[in-house]
């Protein structure tokens, strides 16, 4: 339902959009108040051209999206990796320390 | 039950207004930028300007009106393949 409403939203700004695109660029004069022949022509090719093209954004779009998606995974999985790694280090750093603490502690009333 | 289906209807009501108003944006834009040369020598507008604008706005309703015939073809093609497969 809601997303049944997006779709249709989205659906009317893509024809403004159309619209819009294909009056600037078909229309050149306003020597007559109707569409001419060549003017007809050109609008109905524009609306084709950009349904097409629409199309094609999308698949060329969810082609890379697909690549992106891979690649951004594949980083935050090193990531985690690393931070694992990391984590794990500073574990063994906190014991070293707390075994080598004593000694300089007991060094010091003997000095 | 009924109350949502109504709640619906304003819905699509409300967002078939939003986009008239957004097309009629649009077209003000469009037809400002076409018949409106940027140098101001008087604040009317000129007679040329008036029947440029007066066949510009009727351009881009009949484009309008085309281009949503054409979608609306297109999108019954779809509903028809769609329900073939």
């Amino acid at each position: 339902m809601e997303a049944n409403i997006r779709t249709f939203k989205d659906f009317l700004q893509m024809y403004n959009l159309l619209s819009h695109t294909c009056f600037k660029r078909c229309i050149d004069n306003l020597n007559s108040r109707n569409l001419d022949s060549n003017e007809v022509k050109c609008v109905d090719d524009c609306s084709e051209k950009f349904i097409r093209l629409n199309h094609r954004f999308m698949a060329i779009y969810v082609e890379h999206q697909q690549s992106l998606v891979n690649k951004r995974i594949k980083e935050a999985e090193m990531a985690a990796e690393s931070a694992k790694v990391e984590v794990e280090e500073n574990s063994t750093n906190t014991l070293g320390i707390s075994e080598h603490k004593p000694v300089p502690e007991s060094q010091v009333p003997v000095g | 039950m009924a109350q949502t289906e109504q709640q619906k209807l304003q819905l699509i009501q409300d967002l078939e207004i939003e986009m008239m108003a957004d097309m009629y944006n649009r077209l003000t834009s469009a037809c400002h930028k076409k018949c409106i040369p940027p140098h101001y020598s008087d604040a009317e507008i000129a007679k040329g300007e008036a029947v440029c604008l007066d066949r510009c706005v009727a351009k881009f309703l009949d484009i309008h009106e085309r281009i949503g015939k054409k979608l609306g073809q297109l999108s019954m093609q779809d509903e028809e393949l769609l329900k073939k497969k």
